[in-house]
């Protein structure tokens, strides 16, 4: 044969052969293994094993994603849970399984902020809706199920429920905010950055315990540059317009109602620390929307020696610490 | 001039320029309502007095409401019509706008009064939970990849 010829033959055995080649392989039988299970984790999370569930109790504080069921025992008539999720995210409510008496005064109510001994957190100034547009009630709406989405980081729900075994399930999801704006802190310890982007709105940062604030970068105007201009430097005052960042103290958590501590109305690029001995510390960034303001600040708790027993100074102690 | 046809003349500009009782109420409701200037206030105030007496908000809303009606129309109290001349759905939409004020004038101060050292406390239990469910989570993930 041609040289030509039997390559061409061998050529031909050579594809046959590959085509009936026995190849060694690995069954798998089971879809669960390997990348594939990486793949459908989202779709795992929606299933039984991966879902938080947990009873609900008349006065509870919730910070995970789940569902809560709550079955009265006795009559419950005043309670309470405060749900609270990371400073970037906000929380997503739903009620399901509702079985109440709305007409025997039982009533299910989702309020949009947290409400301490009477004061509201974001204050009404600060909050985008008005005050009776915060709550939301199940007894009020025609639909028969409840849902709604926080404004910030913090919501709660009250209810009341007078027959025994009358209960509902509360489903909590938290979905991501990529400009928070008024936020309660869960730890006494951290860092953060606000940053309000061309927005009217006055943003509060809110610590409930006495803390060392030290602003370590604070850009207030224009955001390509962070230098002072002497202009800027000539505003009326800070509680005059403008842009500028107050830290406040005080007992409660309405920040409408607490006490300006210090206030900045000028950009710095070094670092300014305050120590406010109060139940509550907070970082506020007041925006005219002209701009971009951006603060970052870190804080840590007091030590029970770093708070002064007696005021040595003349400044009157406007906040008694515990 | 004839006498009739004066008669007439004189009686049809007496009739016409006879004023019209003029309406008791303010042409648009208290200032929370204004966003539903469309309804007329008429419907409203007989739902709100159906409502108040069938006893749809609490007895204090009730008198309340009860006194505020009074004042501004004392006859209108005692008629307590029970049905409205109108549309179904006028009705409907007045008993909705009913419903809102009273939820508004009974808004109940809801607020519970914990110390910060009780909030404190639940805030830290409440992250150990989450950081306890979190790690089983993990668990979990990394026991459905391991396999």
């Amino acid at each position: 044969m041609s040289a030509a010829l039997r390559a061409q033959l061998f050529l031909c055995l050579i594809s046959l052969l590959s085509g009936t080649g026995l190849t060694r392989y690995i069954e798998d039988n089971e879809a669960s293994d390997g990348l594939y299970s990486l793949i459908s984790l989202a779709q795992k999370r929606e299933s039984e094993d991966f879902v938080f569930r947990r009873p609900l109790r008349c006065l509870d504080m919730l910070a995970t994603e789940g569902y809560f069921t709550f079955v009265a025992s006795r009559p419950q008539l005043a309670c309470a849970a405060f749900i609270i999720a990371e400073p970037s995210e906000v929380i997503s409510m739903e009620l399901s399984d509702v079985s109440i008496d709305c007409s025997a005064g039982d009533f299910i109510k989702i309020f949009d902020g947290w409400v301490l001994k009477g004061e509201k957190f974001p204050s009404s100034n600060d909050h985008p809706l008005l005050p009776h547009e915060r709550y939301t009630d199940y007894c009020s709406s025609a639909a028969s199920t409840l849902s709604g989405r926080s404004s910030q980081n913090v919501a709660m729900i009250f209810f009341r429920i007078h027959s025994p075994d009358s209960g509902f399930t509360l489903a909590v999801k938290k979905v991501h905010n990529p400009f928070p704006c008024n936020i309660m802190s869960q730890s006494p310890e951290g860092s953060f950055t606000m940053v309000m982007p061309h927005q009217r709105r006055n943003c509060s940062f809110s610590i409930i315990y006495p803390v060392e604030i030290r602003l370590t970068d604070l850009s207030l105007g224009d955001a390509k540059s962070n230098e002072i201009s002497p202009l800027r430097q000539m505003w009326p005052g800070c509680s005059g317009s403008g842009d500028y960042v107050e830290l406040l103290g005080g007992n409660g958590v309405d920040t409408s109602k607490m006490f300006p501590v210090a206030d900045l109305c000028f950009s710095l690029s070094g670092l300014a620390q305050m120590k406010i001995c109060c139940d509550n510390s907070v970082v506020r960034l007041v925006s005219s929307g002209n701009y971009i303001n951006r603060v970052t600040f870190q804080y840590r708790l007091l030590d029970q020696n770093e708070i002064p027993k007696t005021r040595e100074n003349s400044l009157e102690n406007f906040c008694a610490v515990e | 001039m004839k006498p009739v046809p004066l008669l007439l003349l004189l009686s049809s500009v007496l009739l016409s320029s006879h004023p019209r009782p003029a309406a008791g109420r303010p042409s648009s409701f208290p200032g929370w309502l204004d966003g539903t200037s469309r309804l007329q206030t008429q419907q409203v105030d007989d739902v709100l007095l159906r409502a108040a007496t069938e006893g749809a908000a609490s007895d204090l809303v009730g008198d309340h409401l009860l006194r505020l009606l009074q004042r501004r129309d004392p006859d209108r109290l005692h008629l307590l019509l029970p049905e409205v001349d109108g549309a179904e759905e006028e009705e409907d939409e007045a008993l909705r706008t009913a419903e809102q004020l009273l939820k508004r004038s009974e808004e109940p101060p809801l607020s519970i009064d914990l110390t910060f050292h009780l909030l404190r406390n639940m805030i830290q239990m409440a992250k150990m939970e989450s950081q306890r469910e979190q790690a089983q989570l993990n668990r979990k993930v990394l026991d459905e990849v391991g396999k």
